[in-house]
């Protein structure tokens, strides 16, 4: 299975906040790879670091205070974290899209949908007015959106929220890049909503071929539609492996402890859900040894002492748990508590 | 199991006008909540789920009159409380009270934790001095926090902690029923699980009643026993939670409940999924009818032409749709 | 690497991990802490300090006193004895700048405390209570805030006579009407927030709801406001006394100083000059605290 160059090499990253406290890693140690045509999800809490990671990708890390402070980001042959900004804007634009939890935010109220599109296709790809004009329209339309030639004269608040939402997958999409980055894109809209978009993800998905990392803290969202999931607690991985391995022989407490403090709709009988006690760790004093030790019902006296190594399963399948290690007691992720 | 009514709500109508100029004299106005009845029994949660802008917060908001009700009646323990003066309202609020969305709203900044949870006691004259300093330390143990945690601010506390601070305060004055205003919807998945489980305990403990306002249906189904789904102000579907799940009648219950992703791969990939087009209408101005018909996928003509009453399709399954 | 099977036994740790890391932090040691850095703000903050100093301080150590002339020493240009000179009543300028400050100052504090109360309590009630007696309360803003302050001030004065305890009410009657304002718009957004619904359902009345909800959220936007109308009053009434209509002889402010200067610009400039510096400085100190207390206080900058 192993390809020689995957899509964006993600290789020890590391990404800190210095603030007047001192400095709060985000990210540290972060490695994971995507190819072509894939889509991988990035599951975890907030403030666990997932945003930041893709923030790095994207080199928009806010600094100060923010700074990579080590690793390397490798796409399409070149090391991101070392280009020039000027260089960067072009990968931004072009070769990479992404959509943010909030359109609202990412869209310019006083410009109409059709020149903000417009205008990412004449600084990037140099097309003439029409032609680009013609292209946001046949974008519009791809993402499902009606009366698009009326559409593309209107500002972004006349749109609903998921509306928004698939002209923000439109811009994205609009240079075909090769990475189309979704941080949480529909944790603001509504269920019936969401199942829209993720519809139109998937379709999209088949149709042009782009990879795609959704970034979202919901479990059930990436499911239908990642074949690789990576889960992050506390600015590390923690367990990455393919769809199949997460959710039916998920190995790391976390994970666990994720499956089961949802309630799943299909549940045959009132159940107890089984929550992760305790809080997140502060970044600012990140724990010693395992971030989650603290909130483990598992944790050993080595898990507070030393960070674990990285242990594979089977190909593809990685976890960062001390409870793999040989000598370690068995525990497993019992289905039975869950479902009942 | 039928333990008695301890509220009642009778046809609750809240429109809130618009914007009145000077000049303008047309009365636009916003139908948030347009009719909707239902009652509550002792010791029992019910959901009321729906999407953002279907009423429901602002259906519980009127409930407990923080907002006034075009018109309606509210009856708790039999008599309507919408007639009651601020005094006999103020007898009324140590027996309902709310449980906030926002933890990091919910909460005065400028207030130590102490202070916000004792805020009630000194309301309603409950506790002075020695005696509220206990109380409030042991409301914080309670929701599972330490006491010495009285004298800090609440920007200091993480986002599960100060939602359990918002419980604290509301059990303050030992509410008998609380309406809980989407109080996991802020939090993360992890920290969701606690909350809702130290509702269950609080509820199994201390006979709490709950009116459960949420979007999220697998959490709702989790904890209600029975469920109202509202669409744009109104109560499409109600019923107990298992009989919503298995057998949904309306058209929008069951899309609904297919919009929600389920985490299994197995699952997902079998599953055919109805997704509804288009938005939900503006509240401003809503369709003539069955508010749903313009998403409907089973619409009528008569859809467009009488508004369907909720009636009873046996055992206590409430429906109000024309195509059944 | 080996590592002992000890290791692996179960970690004994209490369920309430749930301790607090980070120091206590209020609101004011944030803004503290914010405004610490800003060295303009720090150096407003100081030069103000030792004006204030001055002013209060600063005639126990003088041997003149800003009333009485010595009509022997007129018109002394600055030397050891009168450091600023003296005026063409032989009158010590250093102890009559000293005296001027205290006028001025307790002008800009004493006025804006006045409209502190008046905007408060009005833009509080006006923001809270809404509906008609919102609108009826911002229609009589709107009148007032039409008519341009100058043209008010200077009726007014009129019509109330020069004098210190007039300048007060002129100040305090004008300045209000911002301040209220700026309460009413922080009390409309706050008074939709969550946590004063929740101290609704817990059943606090107006009262209670503004004086320990509304009011204490209010209060960075209202420093802010205060620290910029204190300049904006002093300068006020050095432009009334200047043009006659402020405090009057023998007191002394430094716009009145200056006005009996500005006589005598040809032949002694200094007469001029150190009042007007004095209200400068005044002006600029006052002006950079301010701009660093919005920054500080500034929402935008909170994390």
């Amino acid at each position: 299975m192993q390809q020689l160059h995957h899509l964006l090499e993600v290789d020890n990253l590391s990404t800190s906040f210095f603030t007047y406290a001192g400095e709060v890693r985000a990210v540290s140690g972060v490695s994971f790879y995507i190819d072509e045509g894939e889509a991988l999800g990035i599951v975890g809490e907030s403030g666990c670091g997932k945003s930041v990671t893709v923030q790095s990708v994207m080199r928009l890390i806010p600094s100060p205070p923010g700074k990579i402070v080590s690793g390397q980001i490798r796409f399409l042959g070149q090391d991101l974290v070392k280009l020039p900004e000027k260089q960067m804007t072009t990968i931004r634009g072009k070769s990479m899209g992404m959509i943010f939890q909030d359109p609202m935010t990412s869209l310019n109220p006083v410009l109409t949908i059709g020149r903000q599109m417009t205008e990412v296709l004449q600084r990037h790809e140099g097309l003439g007015k029409q032609e680009a004009m013609d292209r946001a329209e046949k974008y519009l339309e791809m993402v499902g959106i009606p009366n698009c030639k009326r559409r593309l004269k209107q500002y972004p608040h006349e749109f609903s929220g998921g509306m928004r939402q698939r002209v923000m997958i439109a811009m994205a999409l609009l240079c075909n890049p090769k990475l189309l980055i979704a941080d949480e894109p529909t944790t603001a809209l509504d269920v019936t909503i969401q199942a829209q978009i993720l519809e139109l993800m998937k379709d999209l998905k088949q149709k042009i071929n782009t990879s795609i990392i959704l970034i979202t803290h919901d479990l059930g969202v990436v499911a239908g539609l990642c074949s690789r999931i990576i889960v992050m607690y506390g600015g590390k991985i923690v367990e990455s492996g393919t769809v199949q391995d997460i959710y039916k022989s998920p190995q790391h407490p976390y994970t666990w402890g994720l499956l089961k403090s949802v309630p799943r709709l299909d549940a045959l009988s009132r159940t107890k859900l089984v929550p992760i006690h305790g809080t997140p760790p502060d970044l600012l004093k990140p724990p010693v040894g395992c971030g989650f030790t603290a909130r483990c019902a598992h944790a050993m006296k080595i898990c507070a002492e030393q960070p674990p190594g990285i242990t594979e399963i089977n190909p593809g399948h990685q976890v960062a748990c001390w409870l793999l290690h040989p000598d370690a007691p068995k525990s497993t992720f019992d289905e039975k508590g869950r479902v009942g | 199991m039928k333990n008695e009514v301890i509220l009642e709500v009778e046809n609750l109508v809240k429109h809130f006008p618009l914007e009145e100029g000077i000049f303008s004299r047309h009365h636009k106005k916003v139908h948030a909540v347009n009719g909707i009845s239902f009652q509550l029994h002792q010791g029992e949660t019910l959901g009321l789920v729906g999407e953002s802008g279907c009423g429901k917060s602002t259906a519980g908001r009127t409930i407990i009159r923080l907002y006034e009700p075009t018109s309606g009646i509210v009856k708790y323990q039999g008599k309507n409380i919408l007639s009651y003066n601020a005094k006999e309202m103020l007898a009324v609020r140590r027996d309902i009270q709310m449980i906030f969305q926002d933890p990091y709203a919910s909460l005065n900044p400028r207030m130590t934790v102490g202070d916000i949870i004792g805020e009630a006691l000194d309301i309603h004259h409950l506790a002075r001095g020695q005696k509220r300093t206990d109380r409030i330390y042991e409301l914080l143990e309670t929701v599972g926090l330490n006491p010495e945690h009285a004298n800090r601010f609440p920007h200091e506390f993480s986002g599960g902690q100060r939602q359990r601070i918002g419980i604290a305060r509301s059990l303050s004055v030992n509410p008998k029923l609380i309406i809980c205003d989407e109080p996991i919807s802020a939090l993360d998945v992890s920290i969701q699980a606690q909350i809702v489980n130290m509702l269950e305990e609080l509820q199994e403990k201390l006979g709490l009643t709950y009116l459960f306002i949420a979007h999220d249906l697998s959490m709702v189904k989790h904890i209600s026993h029975r469920i109202a789904v509202m669409y744009l102000g109104r109560i499409v579907e109600l019923t107990d939670s298992f009989t919503l799940y298995e057998k949904p009648l309306h058209p929008y219950t069951q899309a609904l409940l297919s919009a929600i992703p389920i985490p299994d791969p197995d699952i997902e990939a079998a599953r055919q999924r109805q997704v509804l087009k288009g938005n939900v209408p503006s509240p401003i101005d809503p369709p003539s009818g069955c508010y749903f018909r313009t998403r409907c996928p089973k619409a009528q003509e008569v859809c467009a032409l009488s508004t369907p009453e909720l009636i009873e399709q046996g055992n206590n399954h409430w429906v109000a749709c024309h195509c059944i | 690497m080996s590592i002992s099977v000890e290791s692996f036994s179960p970690l004994q740790q209490g369920l309430k991990a749930e301790g607090i890391n980070r120091p206590s932090t209020t609101l004011w040691q944030d803004a503290w802490r914010r405004f610490r850095k800003n060295p303009l703000a720090m150096g407003g903050l100081t030069v103000l300090a030792l004006i204030i100093l001055f002013a209060l301080f600063g005639p126990f150590f003088s041997q003149f006193d800003y009333k009485t002339n010595n009509l022997m020493a007129t018109n002394q240009y600055p030397n050891w004895i009168h450091p600023f000179g003296t005026d063409e009543l032989g009158r010590d300028i250093l102890t009559r700048s000293m005296f001027g400050a205290r006028i001025s100052l307790l002008i800009g504090f004493g006025s804006v405390a006045i409209n502190l109360t008046i905007g408060i309590f009005y833009g509080g009630i006006s923001g809270y209570k809404g509906s008609w007696l919102d609108n009826f309360m911002q229609r009589i803003v709107d009148i007032i805030f039409s008519i341009p302050d100058l043209l008010y001030v200077i009726l007014l004065m009129v019509t109330f006579g020069p004098g210190l305890r007039n300048i007060f009410i002129v100040l305090g009657l004008v300045n209000w009407v911002p301040m209220a304002r700026i309460v009413r718009g922080q009390i409309l957004t706050l008074r939709e927030q969550e946590f004063v619904l929740a101290a609704r359902t817990l059943g606090a009345d107006t009262k209670r709801i503004l004086i320990k909800h509304l009011l204490p959220n209010s209060i960075g936007q209202i420093i802010i406001v205060a620290a910029l109308q204190i300049p904006a009053a002093i300068f006020m009434e050095a432009f009334l006394s200047f043009i006659g209509l402020g405090v009057q002889a023998p007191m002394v402010s430094l716009g009145s100083m200056a006005s009996d200067g500005r006589m005598n610009i040809p032949s002694y400039p200094y007469s001029l000059i150190f009042p007007a510096a004095m209200i400068a400085l005044l002006m600029l100190a006052f002006n950079f605290v301010g701009d660093g207390l919005r920054d500080a206080f500034d929402p935008k900058m909170r994390k």
